[in-house]
């Protein structure tokens, strides 16, 4: 699409970017129509909030829970003790008496806008201004600032992986089976935070309507169902889960082949197992 | 004890975690990677509350449209990454490991609850077609191309009915908030 976006075209692509739905070139064209179009921008503020509405429709969950309201208040807590670091102070500014609260690095207008997001109220009246053309700067910040949010979330993942196989409290079970070149696998369980980990390899594709699935054997007890899964094409497969088993009850782990829906007790040939 | 800023945050989660809570959930569908993007969603919310832009939209709409962002990265990384839902351990044979959350205010759950009624009602008043495309640009994240993909659909008719029913979800949003005042 070459040439700027005439208004009417736009128009037409303001309920899909209000649900985040326009692809890459169609999303430019209208971002640069935007910075430029205070219609528009208003349209797509009113669009975004019957979007953003939507979020309103799965089912209220009640809970809330402190941890992680405390992990917050702890982030923010370290993150105002490292900014209120003074920077070097020029020498026009005058003495910092003593009696006064530490001064804070972040900028008052900051503060302002926050206690300002607290007061609206959901769903609130559609409050609109014109906007100047920091809109589009602002809108290549927003993008580069997903990106990066992007990252940040592919490395957590990675490191929560990473805990569940190497943390101090990590008992590692090897698996084996007979056969010339047999299916391995490990199951890795962090007993300080019940995250299992299984990782097979050289693994067959199950028949149709059939899959693997994994068991824990606890002494004395059922074998408890641990997840279905199938292969990927290269043999190899990776199950998570968490849940919680007390220490020193771990009897056995297995795979076996089921059918594909699940079963609540091992019914078809144990491929793999292992004693921990 | 907490700073001023520290106590700001705890409002701001406070008056906002049931929600962003729930949208979450339904997102992810896994409790453990649910908190971890609620509490990703409100950091970055709060880093970015002097961007905040009224004429940009609702706060409501701000929030969310972070939570669901991180929420849909989430699911793409585990996606990218081959991790496997938990989905199929037997429920009576698992030990919940969540400690017991507090319960939340019940205040503002009543409210969160007549804020969906509204929703449910306007989204009910839309042609089926329209409410599917909607639902999947917003729970699965699709761009319009990926639902006429998905769906088997022209891309035009995703499009005419992304539109219409935007601006249908709109009117009725508009008209229903006013039959509540």
């Amino acid at each position: 699409m070459t040439g700027p976006l005439a208004h009417e075209a736009a128009r037409m692509l303001l309920a899909a970017e209000a649900l985040d739905a326009l692809g890459g070139e169609e999303r430019g064209a209208l971002l640069a129509h935007l910075a430029s179009c205070p219609t528009c921008t208003r349209e797509l503020a009113e669009l975004r909030d019957a979007a953003g509405a939507l979020a309103y429709t799965p089912a209220t969950t009640p809970e809330r829970s402190e941890r992680v309201r405390s992990r917050l208040l702890a982030r923010a807590a370290a993150d105002a003790r490292f900014r209120s670091t003074p920077p070097a102070a020029p020498a026009s500014q005058p003495p910092r008496s003593t009696a006064t609260a530490p001064s804070r690095a972040r900028p008052l207008p900051w503060l302002l806008a926050a206690a300002v997001a607290l007061m609206a109220a959901a769903l609130g009246a559609y409050v609109v201004r014109e906007h100047d053309h920091a809109t589009a700067t602002r809108q290549q910040l927003a993008t580069l600032q997903e990106s990066h949010a992007t990252l940040q979330s592919d490395l957590a993942v990675r490191e929560k992986e990473l805990a569940a196989l190497t943390g101090p409290d990590v008992q590692v079970v090897e698996m084996t089976a007979g056969g010339v070149r047999p299916p391995s696998g490990r199951m890795f369980w962090d007993q300080a935070s019940n995250r299992w980990t299984f990782i097979g390899h050289r693994l067959p594709q199950p028949a149709p309507g059939r899959a693997y699935q994994l068991w824990l054997i606890t002494p004395g007890k059922r074998p408890l169902p641990a997840g279905a899964f199938t292969p990927g094409t290269s043999g190899d497969a990776v199950v998570r889960a968490e849940f919680a088993l007390p220490r020193d009850s771990l009897a056995a782990v297995a795979v076996s082949v089921e059918p594909s829906a699940g079963v609540k007790l091992p019914t078809g040939p144990i491929i793999l197992q292992g004693k921990p | 004890m907490a700073s001023g800023h520290e106590q700001a945050l705890g409002a701001l989660y406070d008056r906002w975690v049931t929600l962003v809570h729930s949208l979450v959930l339904r997102l992810v569908q896994d409790t453990n990677d649910a908190e971890e993007v609620v509490e990703e969603a409100f950091w970055q919310a709060w880093n970015q509350a002097g961007r905040y832009d009224e004429a940009r939209g609702a706060v409501s709409t701000w929030l969310t449209t972070i939570a669901r962002s991180r929420a849909l990265d989430r699911v793409r990384a585990r996606q990218r990454l081959r991790e496997e839902p938990w989905s199929q351990l037997d429920p009576q044979q698992t030990e919940m490991t969540r400690e017991v959350e507090a319960e939340g205010d019940p205040l503002q759950h009543a409210e969160a609850s007549e804020q969906r009624a509204i929703v449910l009602a306007a989204l009910g008043a839309l042609p089926r077609e329209q409410r599917q495309t909607l639902e999947l640009a917003y729970y699965g994240g699709l761009s319009q191309s990926e639902i006429a993909t998905a769906t088997g659909q022209p891309l035009g008719t995703v499009k005419t009915r992304v539109r219409l029913g935007m601006e249908k979800l709109r009117e009725r949003l508009g008209m229903l908030r006013e039959e509540t005042r």
